[in-house]
């Protein structure tokens, strides 16, 4: 326990040796307003290298005399101390990867710490799902999203051809392919349940169609949050756990799925034992790397009445914020300006392997697996940011707990939803 | 009566019957009695230690006390005192309470296995040779192995998809050995408390082991002497001599299983659901986000332990001097 307050203060000093070390190579050049240095930070783990360099090159040689610094920190508890005292040191970075999504932005918001964006250009295109969480904050834009990570329903193409299945588009059609895979011998769905996330995952794309969830920083959430509404009397997570323990009776899922991890149920899926996966795009990856000859498809994970249009879950990542003190903010600008040009967003986006946060990517420009390619229109159609659903790291872990007993049938829903308001409650 | 009592033997405990090692030279016992007389010199040499004892054992112990009547969240600069919450929030605590529940089952059937299968394997390997030799390193080499590596023979052994149970089970007649072994709330802890026990028997064996070998060679030949079968020689000789050896068993499994963790952690992480989930897990699980709360949670998994294996020492003490 105490070893952590021991590393706690490992990182603070180490931060602030770091932020020392900053400040003295700044010193000697680097954030003169003059000299045309765009001084841009990320946090490690996030390719950016690999995924700015072209773009980089481009916006220099459009900018005679601008040379962009890619700068790559560790994504720990001290980044943002690193930037935070840097700001104050006033030698702000001109560009900052906000790390956290948008409630790791809100701090930074609240203390006036960022230039306000509201006026660019791009931001008419921001997905509303993109645009209204981080709006929520204060009606303001204060960030530019570069890409989303989804969450949806994987098929495989060759089985649902066998059985003359189509994606299905709402629950119905959902329960119909089930019981159709289930009678041609075929495990309709993979999930590693010894990895409670994801489970967690299988209710967060049923979530993100509940109605009350929909709408930006939704009060239905803001209840949870703040522990005014309990649990136990929302009719959304009822519903949602509801649907969870439907498909478990209706044996969507391999009868040993609780014994297996997250790696296993990839396989599954990759190798044709099981003909959906309901997960994150990353997970393509794994399955791709298991059977690489597979034709996968993508939809939304139709958690919806007939004739409703479900959305997709989505999470913002690479969001980038200018400092109010940054010595360069016209020129950081028109950096961002010049990344959310639908061509270079497109050049982007191949790079990173992931889907956009603007309406006005095509899918035909973007070099993507053809899964992401057939859910982009989707994603730019109807997406809900599947982080503000109400839940606390608490209240998550106490909901992958229960979704382990919901489907080792140890547990009922009032059960569930119970743990989730022991675990959100706090003293 | 017994064959010992009758003997006079019954007293002829190893620990008895080696005297007790004498001071050295009597030049020797001079110099430390100077050092013993001067509270100065004394201090100095026990400074260090205690400043590093304090600092790194006893200063987070107290400072963790402190925590849990605390609402500290382990991020937020301030915290209010809240006097018992923590505590009464442990009752209200389904996944607590299901812990606490885990954490005794695990302790008592895995120490009433651990240590009669180190007492029967020890019995079996105490004659010296080769071969015996042998087997006790195979047996006691699991020791060595990281609890990594235990979650991968784990999921090696175990995996409802591609593990050797599994695959065996596909063999006319051992069905029953293809089962969710981790993934089954029946079963999961049997099968953590399997692993468990495969990593640490030999341990338990080793101890008993080394008991075997104090035992006089001549309390055998007496007891023979007198008729008793093996029955009677281990119920009345290598019992009673084993005392000291069963006690340390006793409590340290009983301690390990209280406090048990990894290898929890890497087989199934606690799940499913929170069929398998320890008290330490579960301090763990909360200390992230509720420092205050899952500090309260370790006070009492702290004085549980102690309450229970000092008692438990008390009790096994007294039988050894009974004996």
């Amino acid at each position: 326990m105490i070893a952590r307050h021991t590393l706690r203060a490992t990182v603070g000093l180490a931060s602030a040796a770091l932020a020392v070390g900053v400040l003295a190579g700044c010193g000697t050049g680097g954030a003169d307003p003059e000299d045309g240095t765009l001084t841009f930070v990320t946090y490690t783990g996030g390719d950016a290298a690999l995924k700015y360099e072209n773009l980089i090159e481009a916006f220099e040689e459009a900018n005679p005399g601008v040379t962009v610094e890619l700068e790559e920190v560790a994504g720990d508890t001290s980044y943002d101390q690193l930037i935070r005292s840097r700001i104050q040191a006033g030698t702000a970075p001109d560009i900052f990867e906000v790390l956290n999504g948008v409630g790791g932005m809100r701090p930074y918001v609240e203390a006036d710490l960022l230039t306000d964006l509201s006026d660019e250009p791009w931001v008419a295109h921001l997905l509303p799902s993109i645009a209204g969480q981080a709006a929520a904050i204060d009606d303001r834009e204060y960030a530019f999203t570069t890409q989303v990570s989804t969450q949806g329903l994987f098929y495989n193409k060759a089985i649902f051809e066998e059985n003359e299945l189509e994606p299905p588009a709402d629950w119905d059609a959902f329960l119909d392919a089930i019981e159709t895979l289930k009678a041609a011998g075929v495990t309709p769905a993979a999930v590693g349940g010894a990895d409670g996330w994801t489970l967690w995952l299988q209710t967060i794309v049923q979530a993100v169609n509940q109605e009350a969830f929909q709408e930006a920083n939704s009060a239905a959430a803001a209840a949870l949050l703040d522990g005014s509404e309990k649990f136990s009397d929302s009719d959304e997570w009822r519903e949602v756990l509801e649907g969870f323990q439907e498909l478990v009776e209706l044996g969507v899922y391999d009868p040993n799925a609780s014994g297996i991890d997250f790696t296993a149920s990839a396989n599954e899926f990759a190798n044709g034992k099981a003909a959906m996966l309901v997960q994150g795009d990353f997970a393509l990856n794994a399955v791709r790397t298991a059977n690489p000859d597979i034709e996968i498809g993508y939809v939304p994970f139709p958690a919806v009445d007939r004739g409703d249009e479900a959305a997709v879950a989505l999470s913002p990542g690479g969001i980038l914020a200018i400092p109010t003190d940054a010595p360069n903010a016209e020129l950081a600008k028109e950096f961002l300006r010049f990344l959310a040009e639908p061509a270079n967003m497109a050049a982007y986006l191949s790079a990173a392997a992931a889907l956009p946060s603007l309406d006005n990517v095509e899918a035909g420009d973007v070099d993507l697996d053809p899964a992401l390619v057939e859910i982009l229109p989707a994603v730019q159609s109807k997406s809900v940011d599947g982080s503000f659903l109400g839940l606390t790291p608490e209240s998550t872990t106490a909901l992958q707990t229960g979704l382990q007993g919901l489907l080792t049938r140890t547990m009922t829903v009032d059960a569930v939803l119970e743990s989730m308001d022991q675990a959100q409650t706090r003293p | 009566m017994n064959v010992v009592d009758r003997a006079g033997l019954a007293q002829a405990g190893p620990a008895r019957t080696s005297p007790r090692p004498r001071m050295s030279a009597p030049r020797d016992r001079g110099r430390r009695s100077r050092v013993h007389r001067n509270p100065v010199a004394r201090w100095v040499i026990i400074l260090p230690a205690l400043i590093l004892f304090t600092v790194v054992m006893i200063a987070p112990v107290a400072v963790n006390f402190v925590y849990a009547f605390t609402d500290w969240d382990g991020f937020a600069p301030t915290f209010d005192f809240v006097g018992l919450d923590n505590f009464a929030r442990i009752l209200g605590d389904s996944a607590a309470i299901a812990s606490v529940r885990n954490t005794l089952v695990f302790t008592v059937v895995n120490g009433f296995a651990q240590v009669g299968l180190g007492l029967l394997l020890a019995l079996a390997l105490r004659r010296p040779g080769r071969f015996v030799a042998f087997l006790r390193v195979v047996i006691v080499f699991p020791i060595a192995v990281s609890g990594v590596v235990i979650g991968l023979i784990g999921n090696i052994i175990f995996s409802p998809t591609f593990g050797l149970l599994a695959t065996l089970g596909d063999v006319p007649g051992l069905g029953a050995l293809a089962q969710n072994w981790l993934g089954d709330p029946q079963l999961a802890m049997g099968t953590v408390i399997a692993m468990n026990l495969w990593q640490w028997t030999g341990l338990t064996m080793l101890i008993f082991v080394a008991g075997l070998v104090g035992i006089p060679a001549e309390l055998y030949e007496a007891a023979r002497i007198d008729g008793a079968g093996a029955w009677h020689q281990f119920r009345h000789v290598t019992w009673p001599l084993l005392a000291p050896a069963a006690t340390i068993n006793i409590v340290l499994t009983m301690i390990g299983g209280l406090k048990v963790f990894d290898v929890i952690l890497v087989l199934t992480n606690g799940g499913p659901g929170t069929a398998t989930r320890s008290l330490v897990m579960q301090v763990a699980l909360q200390g992230s986000t509720n420092y205050g709360y899952s500090a309260a949670l370790s006070l009492v998994l702290t004085l549980f332990i102690i309450i229970v294996t000092g008692g438990l020492l008390m009790l096994l003490r007294l039988r050894e001097r009974a004996t």
